[in-house]
């Protein structure tokens, strides 16, 4: 008890001298050189009051992660800086984009938990019409042999209708995959139970877009999907034998939906306030034969981003509900909801968790490393479940970790992850393109 | 364990609140204008970057240079880099929230008015001899215009921005304009000049080099200057701009020290005229405002001991009038440290200078820029105006726009009397203001006068409650304002109200944001 009173005394009498320090007037300083001074005003020596240096040390421990970070990163941090300084990264940027910065071409990096290492080339036309117009374009081979290939266009103005500008927004993904992982259906699957299957994706969404006001957009959304598995692995779960719900036929479908979008931030990369929130509803409609795997989906989008103490230093909240509402013929197991690395718990590898529904929650930290690197602190929390009515909060999965950005160009940044969330550090590295 | 967590959580505590606590002090004398002593001669720090200091400055916001980025000056880089630190209110201010002249600024409109008639005359030595040869010592290969650095016949030295030939007074216009503006407001502006050059007059200095893509630095040749100059016609028009004296050392930062200068006391993003800048910027039209526009100058009392000076350079990269600014700052907030931590204060502050740019100031200034016909020069006329009107809205209605207080000795007592700045500007009428005022012993713990509402921001403290003061402490007289059917009053004001017997004087004022 003693030595409590003896803290608390000091506490007092360091919250009542300092202040008390701080009114002190600063020390007149000898006469400085007559000539460089007007004559007709007192000169001081301008000081930092007592109060910003108590401050400043008072406050000092949230500032040693970054501090840490950054004497990690210091071989990066000074690599980049020696690169600007003799222009290689302009030159990059000039070779890459043909000097014009209108049309890019550049390499993609892709590895991912669970998968192997992939590469491949990207293009990116920004304004080639001089119409607002933006079209990105990639593919990627594995070491494996998955392919994936992108493609979205978008053009703000494509029309008006009563003054309001239309826009338009084409995206298709186009996947191949040799071995994608199945660990069952259930936020309780185990990591032991791991299987695998061959799966063919194909998407294309076309959206048109009214922006009534500046942070406000509603669209409707038209599209097609298909998606077929096969080939399976006979470990862990056997779904050869025991076929999930779906499994070894084409799912294809038509999409039709529409959605809302609030978009407060002050800028799209790299946002130090504001937020985007989106509500999308669509209706997947079965168009193949052997049952009716028709299902409504449902995506809540609550995203806020909160500026700290300092500039650049921000903190990032995430809440993303996906729901799947089954037709009577039931959901089609590989058009399940799926939780892992590459959708927001990032813990955990790729095809982690599956079900109808699934809900994550996400708390980023951003603070500023070097000019061109910005490192990140993150910890996820989310689960899937079979539909709202069997929802509750527990058996939350939760992973955490840290990363950083390199912003390599102006529009390609690499990107470096790592999280654990119980079953092993999972690693993420990728070199892709800044959205949008 | 827990008990040492409990004594360091309260001695953080104790920290933290002893800082708020001494938020408000009253560390300098009772004077709203004062000096920096920060012109104390040191020795001349090692210089250790191996560029020419002039290349960064000569370059154009296109080339983005990074090559220099100034490892001369403290931290290097520049934007978007750790930042340690709070968001504090700026810490360079006295005690009437004011800044003190110093190698970084020197207050001037804010301080003595706006001098239209004067505008022109700040011109007439900031651009070359009129005649004799104009030495070319380097050139930079813009990628819209090309930059010369020369010398004249006196031995001055100047960079000189060509406008585009097809658009005489695109550049050198605004640029003259905005460096009018900055330097009228304090800021050390090196002076900038519309000219028209003869191309004759240029010869190549014994060792010209020519600054070309990516940094690189080659012999500047009869041919490559004629090359470089190809598009030209041969009265080339362009802004001059006078290097300053003294010896140069390279970019200043926003943010960090150069603790290589032991003037330099306090971290830049902690001052407020470089925090202020962001509203003036605003008022200007200079968005790519950076460390590349900036430039520090060792200026030598005796052979080896000197101060530093801080400069603005190179405003060829302000926009031309046009659209409304936005009212907290320029699209530049998030590129640059001090901008960044701009607070509502350090924003009035900006604006109190901006309001101080009258009509007949502004078309001075315009006037002075040579703008090359009059639908140009009134449009800048008009947009300066209107980003001024803007920035003024905004901040003299957040703020209370109360100012320049004074006491004065009455028949029986002493007299307060301020300048309400939001009349002033005309975006509030005269007769539809109320004010208040109410004296306090410190902290609100005693209330001394109650409110006392006026029609004019003036009342009267008579000699009776003068007496009550006791000698040399300081008490606080809160003077708010609204408008007339107005809900609320605006957030106070507080002065430090410190007495000697039947006699007052403000000792400092606090304005609150809240």
């Amino acid at each position: 008890m003693r030595r409590e009173c003896r803290a608390i005394l000091i506490a007092v009498l360091i919250a009542v001298a300092l202040p008390a320090w701080a009114m002190q007037p600063p020390k007149r300083a000898p006469a400085p050189p007559p000539q460089t001074l007007p004559a007709d005003e007192p000169a001081f020596r301008i000081t930092p009051p007592a109060s910003y240096t108590a401050k400043r040390i008072a406050l000092f421990p949230l500032e040693i992660p970054g501090y840490m970070l950054k004497a990690l990163l210091w071989p990066v941090g000074s690599t980049l800086e020696w690169m600007e300084r003799n222009h290689y990264s302009d030159r990059v940027q000039d070779a890459i984009s043909f000097k014009s910065h209108k049309i890019w071409i550049y390499p993609v990096v892709d590895k991912s938990p669970g998968t192997s290492f992939g590469g491949g080339v990207a293009v990116k036309v920004i304004d080639l019409f001089q119409k607002g117009d933006n079209i990105n374009a990639d593919y990627r081979v594995h070491v494996n042999l998955d392919m994936f290939a992108d493609v979205s266009f978008r053009k703000d103005e494509l029309f008006h209708i009563g003054g309001v500008p239309v826009a338009l927004a084409f995206k298709g993904n186009w996947a191949k995959r040799g071995s994608f992982n199945f660990f069952g259906v259930g936020n309780n699957s185990l990591e032991s139970n791991q299987s695998s299957w061959a799966e063919n994706d194909l998407d294309a969404t076309v959206r048109f877009g009214l922006k009534p006001i500046h942070t406000l957009s509603l669209y409707a959304i038209l599209g097609g999907s298909a998606t077929s598995t096969g080939n399976a692995s006979t470990q862990g779960i056997d779904p050869a034998n025991n076929p999930p719900r779906g499994y070894g036929r084409w799912l294809q479908y038509i999409r039709m939906g529409g959605g809302i979008t609030h978009d407060t931030r002050d800028v799209t990369w790299n946002p130090r306030r504001g937020g985007i929130h989106s509500l999308e509803v669509s209706r997947f409609q079965y168009m193949g034969t052997g049952g009716n795997f028709s299902y409504n989906d449902y995506r809540l989008l609550l995203n806020q981003y909160i500026p700290l103490w300092s500039p650049d230093h921000t903190l990032m909240l995430r809440n993303y509900w996906w729901l799947e509402q089954q037709s009577s013929g039931g959901l089609p197991v590989p058009r399940m909801t799926v939780l892992d690395a590459d959708n927001w718990l990032r813990g955990f590898d790729q095809g982690r968790f599956r079900d109808r529904s699934s809900v994550v929650f996400n708390a980023e930290y951003y603070f500023p490393l070097f000019r061109r690197v910005r490192g990140m602190m993150l910890v996820d929390y989310g689960r899937v479940f079979n539909g709202l009515s069997n929802f509750t909060f527990k058996d939350f999965k939760y992973s955490a970790g840290g990363g950083f950005d390199i912003e390599l160009t102006r529009v390609i940044i690499a990107r470096f992850r790592a999280a654990y969330g119980g079953e092993g550090v999972k690693f993420l590295l990728t070199l892709l393109r800044k959205q949008p | 364990m827990m008990r040492r967590f409990f004594i360091a959580v309260l001695a953080a505590a104790a920290l933290i609140a002893s800082a708020q606590a001494s938020a408000y002090d009253l560390r300098y004398p009772p004077v709203r204008w004062m000096s920096d002593l920060d012109r104390t001669p040191h020795a001349l720090p090692v210089v250790r970057h191996a560029y020419d200091p002039l290349d960064g400055f000569l370059l154009s916001a296109e080339q983005d240079v990074q090559a220099i980025s100034s490892f001369a000056t403290g931290l290097g880089g520049a934007s978007r880099k750790h930042l340690p630190g709070l968001k504090v209110e700026a810490i360079d201010t006295n005690n009437f929230d004011e800044v003190a002249d110093s190698t970084w600024f020197t207050n001037r409109i804010g301080r003595y008015g706006a001098r239209p008639d004067e505008v022109a005359d700040s011109l007439s030595n900031c651009s070359p001899e009129a005649k004799g040869a104009l030495i070319v010592s380097q050139a930079v290969v813009g990628k819209y215009r090309p930059t010369l650095l020369v010398q004249d016949a006196s031995g001055n030295k100047f960079a000189i921005h060509l406008d585009p030939p097809d658009s005489p007074g695109k550049i050198s216009s605004p640029a003259t304009a905005a460096a009018l503006i900055l330097s009228n407001a304090g800021f050390h502006v090196a002076p900038h000049c519309p000219v028209t050059i003869d191309r004759g007059r240029l010869t190549l200095a014994d060792h010209a080099h020519l600054l070309g893509a990516y940094g690189k630095r080659e012999e500047l040749t009869e041919e490559k200057l004629s090359s470089l100059l190809d598009k030209q016609p041969r009265e080339m028009r362009a802004v001059a701009i006078r290097m300053p004296e003294g010896r140069p050392f390279g970019r200043f930062q926003f943010t960090g020290r150069l603790y290589s200068d032991k003037n330099d006391r306090m971290r830049h993003q902690d001052r407020r005229e470089l925090r202020g800048l962001r509203v003036m910027s605003s008022f200007i039209g200079w968005a790519s405002i950076s460390e590349r526009s900036t430039y520090d100058v060792f200026i030598e009392t005796t052979d080896s001991a000197g101060y530093f000076e801080h400069w603005l350079l190179n405003l060829t990269d302000v926009e031309e009038p046009g659209s409304l600014p936005n009212p907290i700052g320029t699209g530049a907030s998030l590129l640059n440290g001090a901008f960044a931590l701009m607070t509502s204060l350090d924003a009035f502050w900006g604006t109190k200078i901006v309001a101080k740019y009258s009509d007949s100031m502004i078309e001075a200034i315009v006037a002075a820029a040579r703008y090359p016909d009059e639908a140009s020069a009134q449009a800048a006329i008009a947009g300066l105006k209107s980003r001024r009107d803007a920035l003024i809205r905004y901040w003299f209605t957040r703020l209370s726009p109360l100012d320049g207080f004074a006491l004065d000795p009455g028949a029986d007592g002493v007299l307060l009397s301020c300048n309400d700045l939001a009349t002033g500007a005309g975006i509030a009428e005269p007769s539809q203001r109320r004010y208040r005022f109410q004296l306090q012993s410190p902290y609100g713990r005693a209330i001394l006068m109650p409110w006392r509402e006026a029609d004019a921001c003036s009342i009267g403290i008579e000699n009776d409650l003068l007496n009550q003061l006791r000698s040399g402490r300081a008490y606080e007289l809160l003077v708010q304002v609204k408008d007339v059917g107005a809900q609320w009053w605006m957030a106070a004001v507080e002065l430090a109200i410190k007495s000697n017997g039947d006699s007052a004087i403000i000792a400092g004022l606090n304005r609150r944001t809240r």
